[in-house]
């Protein structure tokens, strides 16, 4: 009985987990192929001779209209078909730092291509202060709000909920306004300053302070510790809770795309922004070299979240079983 | 009860060390939360200065005014932008909650050393950047050679031409230009992305219920559905609500997703526009930023209301029970 529900339950899941990974698959597959291949969503290894026919003449029949145009451009691609066998070139172009990368089926010039260093060392660097910020300031006030009562603590929560309700992208017009005041364009603390300010976290550590035991306050307490000192004794035990948090924030200022776009200039950019800007150039230019980028993009938060998995996992259950 | 004992027990000196725990997370906030924010709110009240221009007669500009307000109603581009945000947040609600507690019930059925792997592919959505789903799904959506037509749509056309017999070949559905199929693009595109993450927290809420409660069920002879609307369900509510505030909130801050998956615009016949791009439009495109700060301020109470609603059915039917 047990193991027949077992089975059940993996055979039913391991379609949909098929479809939530194909895509991935099949973008770092994709960063080895020609454009023509990747047009082709359905094939996922890249093969040599990436051009079949039997597809130019279902798609002749399916368009009878614009037959002379696809004749024209099969004919064009057909004597091109030779070169077209990709390397890891598209990675290469990225990282390489000389002027024209020039590859067997790949010439890319620089001028066309983002910065992809800076982009991603800019990522990084923001990313990761902006969850260290994030997690300190939280991780403090939580306690506070976890351990103790004082006036004005109903209202000042109220303000962090609100946080919440309007958050970043709801206010970054004057948002971005205010940070050019401050003197911070083009800087990336534009980015991570206003990263660090998420009601979330607050409500997230005071309910995780609030489970830890009040006798070991006491304790440390009667040992004649300060408050702050108590606050740095408790901290360990909260440990899946920090890294958690500080792996949502990273996660989230990872990803974050708008407020970049306001502050940042183009030879400045992030990641994401630089992918885009390269989505929507020219057709022509190598959809291989986007894939490659994309396949740079997830990996970090992949890694961070098999790292953490236990904590992660531990530390949502605690939040909800109580 | 116990933080309010041992605030009455500290002296003066101590309590004020936990102010400065305190004042980094409030001075921040104040900085880059508030003073925006009642900026924004300031600017939302007066008109601007093009709009002024542009009815050249004079009228002072300091005044306070609501117009821009009432110019949201008049707006038939807020109107769209408003229902589309409301429409892609309801429905990719009611696919992803469901479907996200029915996964998290197969996770707990699968086998120990298998789940954490299946959890981890169905997570992987949410750890891409949304940058990185526009680029995916372009090639999902593609007219011709999208994995979508390919996939399903054109051996669906087959099926239905070959009972009709007669029809003029496949034709392709062109999901990101098509007006009527740029909604359900972009909702398919957030239930893959939520599905798994939200099931991971339904899977964690799972496997925090005693297993005495499943014990007791089996034992009063209960069926797997009993089971999951008598023990699961209930155990599971805050969750389940805690999950719908974190996907309404989503919904309406989403900006990222649709900006790449529509090249930067609102789609063909803004059947795309959500209200966060609709703001970003008008304040660096046509670069009106009163109303821009309008637009975007016009939100929070539907918020407000909305997840307030979320809240009281809630703990209504905790009440009921």
């Amino acid at each position: 009985m047990k193991t027949r529900s077992e089975l059940w339950a993996t055979l039913v899941l391991i379609p949909i987990v098929l479809l939530a990974v194909y895509p991935f698959v099949w973008m770092f597959f994709s960063s080895f192929k020609s454009n023509n291949e990747i047009y082709k969503p359905t094939q996922l290894l890249p093969q040599e001779h990436s051009f079949d026919l039997q597809y130019v003449d279902q798609l002749l029949s399916w368009h009878k209209d614009e037959a002379d145009l696809l004749k024209a451009q099969a004919a064009a691609i057909r004597s091109r078909t030779q070169s077209l066998a990709y390397d890891s070139e598209a990675f290469a172009a990225l990282i390489e730092q000389a002027d024209v990368i020039e590859g067997q089926a790949l010439a890319v010039k620089r001028d066309d291509l983002f910065d992809f260093r800076t982009a991603f060392c800019n990522s990084l660097l923001i990313a990761v202060l902006q969850a260290f910020g994030a997690v300190v300031l939280c991780a403090c006030a939580g306690f506070v709000f976890g351990k103790y009562s004082f006036k004005g603590k109903t209202c000042l929560l109220g303000v962090a909920l609100l946080t919440i309700l309007i958050p970043r992208q709801v206010i970054a017009l004057p948002l971005s306004e205010w940070l050019i005041q401050l003197q911070l364009y083009d800087s990336l603390w534009a980015i991570i300053l206003p990263g660090t300010v998420t009601g979330i976290g607050l409500l997230f550590f005071a309910k995780m302070f609030r489970q830890v035991p009040e006798e070991l306050l006491e304790v440390a307490r009667t040992e004649g510790a300060s408050e702050l000192r108590v606050f740095f004794t408790v901290l360990p035990l909260v440990k899946s809770s920090l890294l958690t948090f500080a792996f949502i924030q990273f996660t989230m200022a990872w990803h974050e795309h708008l407020m970049p776009l306001l502050m940042l200039e183009s030879d400045n950019e992030t990641l994401p922004l630089a992918l885009s800007s390269l989505l929507s150039s020219s057709l022509r230019f190598p959809r291989a070299v986007v894939m490659a980028g994309g396949f740079f993009m997830i990996v970090p938060t992949i890694l961070l979240f098999i790292f953490l998995y236990r904590q992660i996992k531990s530390s949502l259950s605690e939040l909800i079983l109580h | 009860m116990k933080g309010l004992g041992v605030s009455a027990r500290l002296a003066s000196p101590y309590r004020s060390s936990l102010g400065w725990l305190l004042l980094p997370f409030f001075t921040s906030l104040i900085l880059f939360w508030l003073i925006p924010l009642s900026t924004g709110l300031k600017r939302s009240l007066h008109e601007d200065p093009a709009a002024i221009a542009a009815h050249s007669t004079g009228a002072p500009a300091s005044g306070l005014t609501l117009k821009n307000y009432r110019d949201l109603w008049a707006d038939s581009q807020y109107r769209k932008a408003f229902a589309n945000t409301l429409v892609y947040g309801t429905s990719s609600i009611l696919i992803i909650i469901p479907l996200a507690f029915f996964l998290a019930h197969l996770l707990q059925l699968s086998h120990r050393s298998l789940r954490s792997l299946l959890t981890f592919g169905l997570v992987l959505p949410a750890l891409a950047p949304p940058v990185i789903l526009g680029i995916l799904f372009l090639m999902v959506f593609h007219g011709r050679f999208g994995l979508l037509n390919t996939l399903c749509v054109y051996p669906l056309q087959q099926a239905l031409q070959m009972l009709q017999d007669g029809g003029a070949g496949p034709v392709p559905i062109h999901w990101l230009k098509d007006p009527a199929f740029i909604m359900p693009a972009m909702i398919l595109q957030g239930v893959w992305r939520w599905t798994g993450f939200i099931a991971l927290f339904f899977l964690c809420g799972l496997e925090a219920i005693p297993k005495t409660y499943y014990e007791a069920a089996r034992l009063e002879g209960a069926s797997w559905l009993q089971t999951i609307r008598l023990v699961s369900f209930p155990y599971l509510k805050p969750v389940i609500v805690f999950a719908i505030v974190y996907l309404l909130i989503d919904a309406f801050a989403m900006f990222s997703g649709a900006y790449a998956l529509l090249g930067g615009s609102g789609g063909t016949d803004n059947a795309g526009l959500l209200l966060v791009s609709y703001a970003y439009f008008t304040g660096f495109k046509f670069h009106e930023p009163a109303y821009a700060s309008a637009i975007s301020l016009s939100v929070v109470p539907l918020m407000l209301v909305v997840i307030g609603i979320v809240l009281i059915i809630a703990s209504r039917r905790e009440a009921k029970a």
